[in-house]
């Protein structure tokens, strides 16, 4: 009868993944749009020099994948047990740094800026000024973009994941308005393309000004800042993963372009420009469902609550894979719309471009899963092997491979190495797993190396309303005393569960209603009205241990810490009923769920 | 849940059996509205009572509220589940409980 629905886990991942992918991406897709908007309004050559100055983007995107990822995930965790000085530290660190190297950055990048775009151009003059002058405000940028970026980053882990998007979307669509104006009616050639960037960091900024100065602003900085090399290290451990891909797509980036250009010269340039640009936007898709997931794999992984963590995983591949295979069909049918859309002209470019991207495209799917295989890792605590896949993927098999090939069949051999380089990725994640499990002894087990538990029983399922939580306490009973627990235990298993399921039930009701109340007094009054909190469904993860009974129970609803003594408690409440049945509970608001844990010792 | 009820004089006996949980308590205190008045000993009788909850317990103690005005409140045979319940939740300090 009771089953679980994974709707809330489901409900999670809805609500995290459209402003996850858009942060994620942000960087990426001004480059792509630039990239569109400056090969159709001045030409290829400018499309080139703009992927040439892809390493420094991705640069950019580590620095706040590291601080802002890294950062607000610390800050989540550290809320999450209560610790809120360390929460204000993390925050103020990440946003301290995150200026600091964005200041740094823009002044190193503007004294040396004639070196760096001499470099990125491999000394071909044409390129060298288009770069030097795409560079220009990027860097003078730095600090904004960084900023802005972080700022939403830490926004979205305030339950605020709307405001992080709106971001993304003013940034954006100033840039592409500003971008037409600069580059068409100014005149301003590949220039006004960087200019439009800045001008678009500088409206999203204007957003998160807004809200900092806000009364709805949770996160505050704080002068009491305590080690700072300390909470540093810990962004770093969680950020630097998920970031080592962007820093390995940033080598490969610049060592395959110097090969393509050494190899057949300035229409594989073209030809590779775009190859990576269509890449970017598979990048970008599949680093928003890797972003997702990650955080809530994390918290689930760690409840060992395998089940909640397969159905995330399936869902995630099926997501992102379908997608990869949706974009290699398209490019290999219609590479011409790819050509039409950069603007590439001159039959040479044209045909090296519809060669490559026929090829490359083909490699998607592999992009995906080793993507996604990277992220996952990270997320349960695989760091070596998070790290294995991306420096495999990355640099070790695709740069020796593209060179080995290029030698023998020119062009086509550097093409057809990124499939080889994934699909060689693939077999190594899949040895290492094997290895993996056979090392831990039974520990861990199958493709996503899910805990073993100790559990002797693991009963999970969900619930909608207060009509099952009878029948539910009833079945609990029933069930734990033909597992052989003693009648004691199975009817205090039966007594928690009522108890802190009427309380989180009654709770949300009685919070809820006293919103519409004044509500309805704030709109006779005309003031502002108050956000509802729906509970849709709660779920409950019931693990019968050899000492002990575990209930872990998960829900949308309105903030209740139970551990917390209310001051106007009833006379046996269900709380106080609770705590004297149970020996320890214990609560955390993760990903903006209540996540409450009961313990009851068995008893003969 | 079952309820028995038998009045004798001034002494009204109700015999409980099943769960006192959520959904039934609220049925027990409706029935015991109406038939409190001029009642001096009530006295309940948890023999086949095999679950309460807090919102039994919570119905139980307002009930008690009522009789301390106007007579007793005994409540016998409660079984070994519903005693550790009680001793648990501190509910044996407040009431009399004949368990013979």
């Amino acid at each position: 009868m009771f089953k679980r629905n994974f709707e809330l886990t489901y409900a999670k991942y809805r609500e995290f993944f459209l402003p996850t992918l858009l942060i994620t991406a942000s960087i990426n897709i001004t480059s792509v749009i630039d990239s569109i908007i400056i090969g159709n309004l001045i030409g290829p050559e400018t499309l080139a020099a703009t992927v040439l100055c892809v390493p420094i983007m991705t640069i950019i995107t580590c620095i706040e994948m590291i601080l802002g990822f890294g950062g607000s995930t610390v800050a989540t965790i550290a809320k999450a047990e209560h610790k809120f000085l360390k929460t204000k530290q993390v925050f103020t660190t990440s946003i301290l740094v995150l200026l600091i190297v964005g200041i740094l950055m823009a002044i190193f990048g503007t004294v040396f800026l004639g070196d760096i775009s001499n470099i990125l151009s491999q000394g071909n003059q044409r390129l060298f000024q288009l770069v030097n002058d795409y560079l220009g405000f990027i860097f003078i940028g730095t600090p904004l973009m960084l900023l802005s970026l972080g700022f939403s980053y830490f926004i979205r882990a305030e339950g605020k994941p709307n405001l992080a998007t709106m971001v993304f979307i003013v940034a954006n669509v100033v840039n592409v308005i500003m971008d037409v104006v600069f580059i068409k009616y100014v005149n301003m050639g590949i220039m006004g393309g960087s200019l439009a960037t800045l001008v678009g960091y500088c409206f999203g900024m204007v957003l998160i000004i807004r809200y900092l100065i806000s009364k709805d602003r949770i996160t505050q900085f704080t002068n009491k800042i305590g080690n700072i090399f300390k909470t540093l290290k810990s962004i770093f451990v969680l950020g630097l993963s998920p970031a080592s891909g962007q820093i390995f797509m940033f080598l490969k980036i610049l060592i395959i372009n110097s090969l393509v250009i050494i190899t057949i010269g300035s229409s594989g340039a073209v030809a590779m420009a775009t190859c990576f640009d269509v890449l970017l936007i598979v990048s970008i898709l599949v680093a928003g469902v890797c972003e997702t997931f990650s955080p809530i794999v994390a918290v689930l992984y760690a409840e060992k609550d395998n089940n909640a963590v397969k159905f995330v995983m399936k869902h995630s591949f099926k997501i992102a894979i379908i997608i990869s295979i949706l974009i290699t069909i398209s490019i290999i049918i219609l590479p011409n719309v790819i050509v039409q859309i950069y603007g590439i002209t001159g039959s040479e470019n044209i045909n090296a471009t519809i060669d490559a991207l026929r090829i490359f495209s083909l490699s998607f799917v592999g992009v995906t899963i080793t993507f996604i295989m990277l992220f996952y890792n990270q997320a349960i605590g695989q760091n070596k092997l998070s790290f294995l896949i991306s420096i495999c993927e990355g640099l070790l098999i695709l740069i020796p491979v593209a060179y080995i090939l290029s030698n023998i069949i020119g062009i086509y051999g550097i093409w057809i190495s990124f499939s080889i380089a994934e699909i060689t990725t693939i077999l190594i994640i899949l040895v290492s797993v094997k290895i993996i499990s056979s090392k831990s002894k039974g520990k861990y087990k199958g493709f996503l190396l899910l805990e073993k538990s100790d559990d002797l029983e693991i009963f999970d399922l969900t619930i909608k309303g207060l009509n099952e939580v009878m029948t539910l306490s009833e079945k609990i009973i029933d069930f734990s005393k033909s597992k052989g627990l003693s009648e004691k235990t199975s009817v205090y298993l039966g007594m928690a569960i009522e108890e802190i399921l009427v309380n989180i039930i009654n709770y949300n009701n009685n919070q809820n209603n006293l919103i519409n109340n004044q509500n309805k007094a704030n709109n006779k009054k005309k003031h502002a009205f108050n956000k509802k909190k729906k509970l849709d469904f709660i779920d409950i993860l019931i693990k019968i241990g050899k000492r002990e009974v575990i209930l872990s129970f998960k829900d949308s609803g309105i903030e209740y810490d139970p551990t917390v003594q209310s001051d106007d408690v009833q006379k046996f409440d269900n709380i106080t009923v609770l705590k004297k049945i149970s020996d320890k509970i214990s609560y955390s608001k993760i990903l903006g769920l209540n996540n409450t844990i009961i313990t009851i010792k068995k008893t003969n | 849940m079952k309820i028995n009820k038998r009045l004798n004089g001034s002494e009204l006996l109700v015999e409980l059996s099943g769960r006192l949980d959520t959904n039934s308590s609220p049925i027990l205190e409706n029935e015991l509205k109406d038939d409190l008045n001029n009642v001096k000993l009530l006295i309940f009788d948890f023999k086949e009572l095999m679950y309460i909850s807090s919102t039994g317990l919570r119905v139980i103690l307002s009930t008690q509220k009522i009789m301390t005005k106007q007579g007793d409140m005994v409540i016998k045979n409660p079984n070994e589940l519903i005693m550790e319940v009680f001793d648990a939740t501190g509910f044996t300090d407040i009431l009399i409980i004949d368990k013979t």
